[in-house]
């Protein structure tokens, strides 16, 4: 049985005094547990409220979404760290009157509800597997750079022990290194935790590095899928060529805007 | 020159007036807690071979029509004056706040109702509503603080839900909630800390609104009664001596407008240092 399992999804934003928006059309996907989905599509697209729904902060229009063989909107409260989320903006994402230690504890002391020393020594585990040290707890969001704030934000996401992690632009506000570093950070956990990802971006090259299937959302609608990187890489459908195209070439002399413009120099 | 300045030239900012105006606050705070210490005489003592009298070593600022002594009197003043007013801006902010709270947090119909119930009270001049609810409840101290209440409570509300509405669209809300905190948690850690800094501005820059408000029923004769001593009422009582003994009207005048300004000094500085809009009509 797949872990995750989206069925026929649709999602319509009623909107006052304009007509209402439907922003996922009949969307269908599974997922495996231990496998890692990248959710590509450009702004708009509906990945980050696929990415809302498959968190429970809203229910699906219609359709349904099976997680782990459960209807996840069948309850009132849907929350129970078995999904966790990490957002593009890490300074929104943490409360600015927090310390870290407050911050990655919020999910320890709801669902896993630590004590004393337990606690503490949970907390210094956590923060030490996403790369900080044990003496960062005591400091404030504003004390961070971005980079380091993702990384809180990660170690929030997986301190309650989750099996699925919403990755909404994890990476897309951080700078080409950390980006990287952060990458790699996530595969590492990945492995050491068997979590399951829904890597939600714009950003091409970053999927293909920490994910192993795909799925592309164009204006709501699930235009392609692809269940292994060897399958997205040889696919030349129109949707993945315009993904491919929205990047940036790697070497100056491949941008082709420079080509039609006369060179002055 | 739109390059944010260092901590340090921020930290220069805070004026001499500001301490300035801290410093009457506080005194006139301490005043008013010790006043029966502080005051020379019996606020409220008549003593008619007295009256009118110039300062001198007994009467430091003289006395009026009926002999009493002025400094006591608005020694004593300052106590139903502040005292009041923290009052009313207690009690007005903690209604405000939870109908705020509650009708930005819990939008749909709970939200509709608070607000229209707001937009009826707010449909009035705060003022002519007061007057009207005074006319219903009659004169008196107590019938004035409680319109006052009746009527502020509805601009904290309409600022209150406006700022947990912008902050309920922030992410670390939506990660709260995946992370299992309750609504209560999610206010009470997430949203009450993040409205704090500005509720301080505001308080300030009220409280001085406050004052003004009570002086100025109590001017009209609708609030403090006589022989209280409260300095809206000392004006009231002294502007039939206007021509002859204007000090009577001053005193209490200078008294007021003093605590207004420091308050509202203060108020603008803490405003700045933690960049809060500083109107809320």
């Amino acid at each position: 049985m797949s872990l995750l399992q989206i069925d026929q999804v649709s999602h319509v934003y009623k909107r006052r005094f304009q007509p209402a928006k439907t922003v996922l059309h009949d969307v269908s996907l599974t997922l495996e547990a231990g496998r890692c989905l990248g959710l590509l599509g450009s702004s708009g697209a509906g990945k980050s409220t696929l990415g809302r729904l498959l968190l429970g902060l809203e229910r699906p229009t219609t359709g349904t979404i099976w997680f782990n063989g459960v209807d996840r909107h069948a309850t009132q409260r849907p929350f129970q760290g078995d999904v966790q989320v990490v957002f593009q903006d890490s300074f929104a994402a943490v409360n600015p009157k927090l310390t870290a230690a407050d911050i990655i504890a919020e999910p320890l002391d709801n669902f896993i509800r630590l004590k004393g020393e337990a606690r503490q020594q949970r907390l210094v585990t956590l923060i030490e597997q996403v790369g900080l040290k044990a003496t960062d707890l005591t400091k404030y969001p504003a004390q961070f750079s971005g980079g380091q704030l993702q990384r809180i934000a990660i170690a929030r996401a997986i301190a309650a022990e989750p099996r699925l992690i919403v990755l909404d632009e994890a990476v897309s506000s951080l700078d080409m290194v950390n980006k990287r570093l952060i990458l790699a950070l996530l595969a590492d956990l990945k492995r050491l935790h068997g979590l399951t990802y829904v890597f939600i971006t714009h950003d091409i090259k970053a999927a293909e590095q920490l994910c192993d299937s795909f799925a592309i959302l164009e204006q709501g609608r699930l235009v392609g899928h692809y269940p292994s990187l060897a399958a997205f890489d040889a696919a030349t459908d129109p949707a993945v060529e315009r993904m491919r195209q929205a990047k940036l070439a790697v070497h100056p002399r491949q941008r082709t805007i420079r080509k039609t413009q006369p060179n002055k120099g | 020159m739109n390059t944010p300045l260092p901590a340090t030239m921020i930290r220069s900012r805070y004026t001499p007036l500001l301490y300035l105006c801290a410093f009457v606050l506080i005194g006139m705070a301490g005043v008013a807690l010790f006043a029966p210490w502080i005051a020379p005489h019996d606020p409220n003592l008549v003593d008619l071979t007295q009256k009118l009298h110039g300062p001198s070593s007994a009467y430091p600022l003289g006395t009026d029509q009926l002999g009493r002594c002025l400094l006591s009197r608005l020694i004593y003043g300052a106590r139903i004056s502040l005292g009041c007013a923290v009052l009313i801006f207690i009690a007005s902010l903690a209604i405000g706040l939870f109908v705020g709270t509650l009708a930005g947090y819990r939008d749909g119909w709970v939200d509709q109702l608070l607000m229209r119930l707001c937009d009826g009270v707010m449909a009035f001049p705060s003022l002519i509503l007061v007057l009207g609810l005074v006319g219903i409840f009659g004169p008196g101290l107590k019938q004035v603080i409680i319109a006052l209440m009746l009527v502020q409570w509805v601009y904290y509300a309409r600022m209150f839900r406006g700022m947990v509405m912008t902050l309920k669209t922030e992410a670390f809300i939506a990660a709260a909630r995946v992370n299992g905190s309750s609504s209560w948690k999610i206010i009470r850690t997430h949203i009450l800390p993040n409205i704090l800094p500005p509720l301080l501005v505001i308080g300030t820059l009220e409280m001085g609104w406050a004052i003004m408000d009570i002086s100025a029923m109590s001017f009209l004769g609708l609030g403090v009664q006589s022989p209280t001593a409260e300095w809206g009422a000392m004006i009231h009582e002294g502007k039939s001596y206007i021509r002859t003994n204007p000090e009577l009207m001053i005193y209490p005048g200078l008294a007021i407008m003093l605590v207004i300004i420091s308050f509202n000094l203060v108020g603008e500085q803490l405003a700045e240092r933690f960049g809060v809009s500083k109107t809320m009509k």
